[in-house]
């Protein structure tokens, strides 16, 4: 797994000027890294949260994953990545609100689902797995609206883990959450991480610092080493 | 079984979990469904009932008296009861001038209307056939009679409740079911036939009871059916007729005519239908793309999260529109079923209420009409749907960043 970001630069236009985010970045993620990426809000985290997802284009600059240039692909294989080899947790409460616990985290496998003569079991032996690992096996039948927080993230969570992605981009997985909780999470995190998940994530609360094996500050559209806030 | 869940259940669900929204839906597109259905088939009844009006008539000409010919359409298209009687030598005038017009066969028949009757709960036509020279009602007989209608017996039209064997009362005569006629979608079907000598006590008997005398000169002839030779043109004749026997108080219908009155009002009602169908289509898809668009675009958020999941904009697309089929198709099957409930219980009523010849389609026909109502709805709901889901399915990343 290589996920590498060279000379990104982004673009808003805003009141019909343009003004720019994300100034030049250069980031690589290897296998096995963990990156936590802090900065005010509002200073482009999730701009390049989604630009290194293949969820946005940047105004100019590449993202490679494996060596393959992720935005000069279609629509059609570029989802297809996104799919099956990034977990991506966007910010905020990202549940479907219409399906219940097990569906939310099975959909991603069933948006691509394979022929393959037991599929829907291994699907739901995974889901089981990770709502056991993520302590919420018994919210399993429980919709969206019916959660707390907490509960919420881990689902998502698990949603991102489910089709065995090679990375896990995550914006902001605790923001709004009391601080046991989100050292829960971050927690799971780390565990993943030893267990070689590779992980890229951003967060605002100066508490969420000390995991991460790398830490980079987003200032005035710049990634800068360590923490600088 | 393992959980699953597979893009269509995900549109199943998002219609179960959203059900204002969903029965707006179901009702708009069922509303459409039921006037396309039920549309439809007046159109094809009515049509139905005048294109062979002529064929089932089975006269070219008919004779009747002079100013009575709108009773004529009615009592013949609709079976709206009315007595009145040709003059007495009518037959013979006809017998004199019948090879100068290709007159074949004669027959004469005896329209007396009641006002109430144990058989029926509206008024019905009573016609005094002449059975050996018929030529109109035998052929639509279920089951041939084997034997001349007797004295006191009756044939009854098909809408009529009485089957041979059993008796019904008219102006306190008992009279005995001897046979029923086929439907034939004309006035036919609400008749009672019998032959002439049978009337004439019944018409003696309506004059006292209503001690009124009769109009003229006690002939109890209403109308002459006139089959032609083969060869002679319906319009040709009967306008013949009229030239020469001038000023006699009859006059000669010609079957054409009939077709001709209903088609121009059926083209009415066709037009008026057809203009409200394409308006009601016309809203239809404007609802539905709008509460559509409403939804999506309150639901921008999930599709933006769909796309961070690994939908393309494809699979997005999909999604909606087969959220928009799922819904289409229940109002669609809704709205049909509606229709058949409707179409059973009033089209009896409507035979009375339109006065013209209404005839259901075949049962074939009417299953083709429900199929084609349903597919053209559902087709409907998801090309309205098409806008909307297009436009959701381009939604901007930036949803899923707040
Ligand atoms: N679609 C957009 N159009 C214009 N400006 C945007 C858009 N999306 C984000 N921005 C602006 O870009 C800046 C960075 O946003 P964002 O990446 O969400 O920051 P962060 O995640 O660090 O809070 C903010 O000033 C934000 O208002
Ligand atoms: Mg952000």
């Amino acid at each position: 797994m290589k996920l590498i970001l060279k000379d990104i630069h982004k673009e808003y236009e805003r009141g019909g000027k343009n003004f720019t985010v994300l100034e030049k970045i250069n980031l690589e993620i290897s296998q096995g890294d963990f990156i936590n990426i802090i900065g005010r809000s509002g200073s482009g985290k999730s701009t390049l949260l989604n630009i290194a997802a293949g969820m946005l284009r940047p105004t100019s600059g590449l993202v490679e994953l494996n060596g393959e240039n992720l935005f000069l692909k279609n629509d059609s294989a570029l989802s297809l990545i996104r799919n099956k080899k990034i977990g991506f947790i966007p910010q905020g409460m990202s549940a479907l609100p219409n399906l219940n616990v097990i569906e939310n985290i099975i959909l991603p496998s069933y948006i691509y689902p394979s022929r393959e003569k037991n599929f829907a079991e291994e699907v739901a032996a995974r889901a089981k797995d990770l709502l056991m690992r993520l302590k919420i096996s018994e919210l399993e039948g429980a919709y969206p609206s019916e959660l707390s927080g907490g509960e919420l993230r881990r689902v998502i969570i698990a949603r991102a883990l489910i089709n065995r992605p090679e990375i896990i981009i995550a914006d902001e997985p605790t923001s709004d959450l009391d601080v046991k909780t989100s050292a829960g999470i971050m927690e799971f995190f780390t565990t993943l991480n030893a267990e070689g998940m590779t992980i890229l994530l951003v967060s605002h609360d100066l508490d969420s610092l000390k995991y991460g094996r790398r830490v980079l500050t987003m200032q005035e559209g710049n990634l800068i080493e360590g923490n600088k806030l | 079984m393992p959980d699953s869940i597979s893009l269509s259940a995900v549109a199943k669900k998002n219609i179960q979990r959203n059900p204002g929204r969903s029965f707006c839906l179901i009702v708009v597109v069922m509303l459409l469904s039921l006037f396309l259905f039920v549309g439809t088939v007046l159109i094809s009844s009515l049509s139905g009932g005048a294109a062979s009006v002529a064929n089932r008539l089975g006269a070219d000409i008919m004779i009747v008296p002079e100013g009575f010919d709108p009773h004529v359409d009615s009592i013949l298209l609709s079976g709206k009861p009315s007595t009145f009687y040709l003059p007495s030598y009518a037959f013979e005038e006809l017998e004199k001038i019948k090879n100068d017009v290709g007159i074949e066969a004669m027959s004469a028949q005896t329209f007396l209307a009641t006002l109430n009757a144990s058989c029926c709960s509206y008024p019905v036509q009573l016609v005094g056939i002449d059975f050996d020279s018929d030529f109109i009602v035998k052929p639509w007989l279920e089951i041939s009679l084997g034997h001349e209608l007797h004295d006191g017996e009756i044939i009854v039209g098909y809408h009529v409740a009485g089957y041979p064997g059993d008796t019904l009362q008219f102006f306190s005569k008992n009279l005995n079911v001897a046979g029923r006629l086929e439907q034939t979608g004309m006035g036919f079907d609400s008749m009672i036939f019998m032959n002439r000598a049978t009337i004439a006590v019944l018409a003696k008997e309506a004059e006292r009871i209503r001690e009124r005398p009769l109009k003229n000169d006690g002939s109890l002839t209403s109308v002459i059916m006139l089959k032609l030779k083969p060869g002679f043109s319906s319009t040709a004749s009967a306008i013949e007729i009229n030239r020469l026997l001038n000023n006699k108080g009859i006059y000669a219908l010609f079957s054409k005519k009939f077709v001709n009155s209903i088609s121009a009002s059926l083209i009415t009602i066709s037009k008026i239908l057809s203009f409200s169908l394409i308006a009601l289509w016309l809203l239809a898809i404007v609802i539905v793309a709008l509460i559509f668009s409403l939804s999506l675009s309150e639901r921008k958020k999930e599709m933006g999260v769909l796309r961070a999941l690994g939908a393309s904009r494809g699979i997005l697309i999909k999604l909606n529109l087969t959220e928009a089929f799922f819904v289409s198709f229940y109002g669609a099957v809704l709205g049909v079923t509606v229709g058949s409930v409707l179409i059973t219980v009033f089209s009896p009523g409507a035979v009375e209420a339109l006065n013209m010849p209404f005839l259901l389609p075949s049962k074939t026909k009417l299953i083709l009409l429900a199929v084609i109502s349903d597919f053209a709805a559902v087709v409907t709901g998801v090309i309205a749907a098409l806008w909307a889901s297009v436009k959701a399915s381009r939604v901007d990343v930036h949803e899923i960043m707040r």
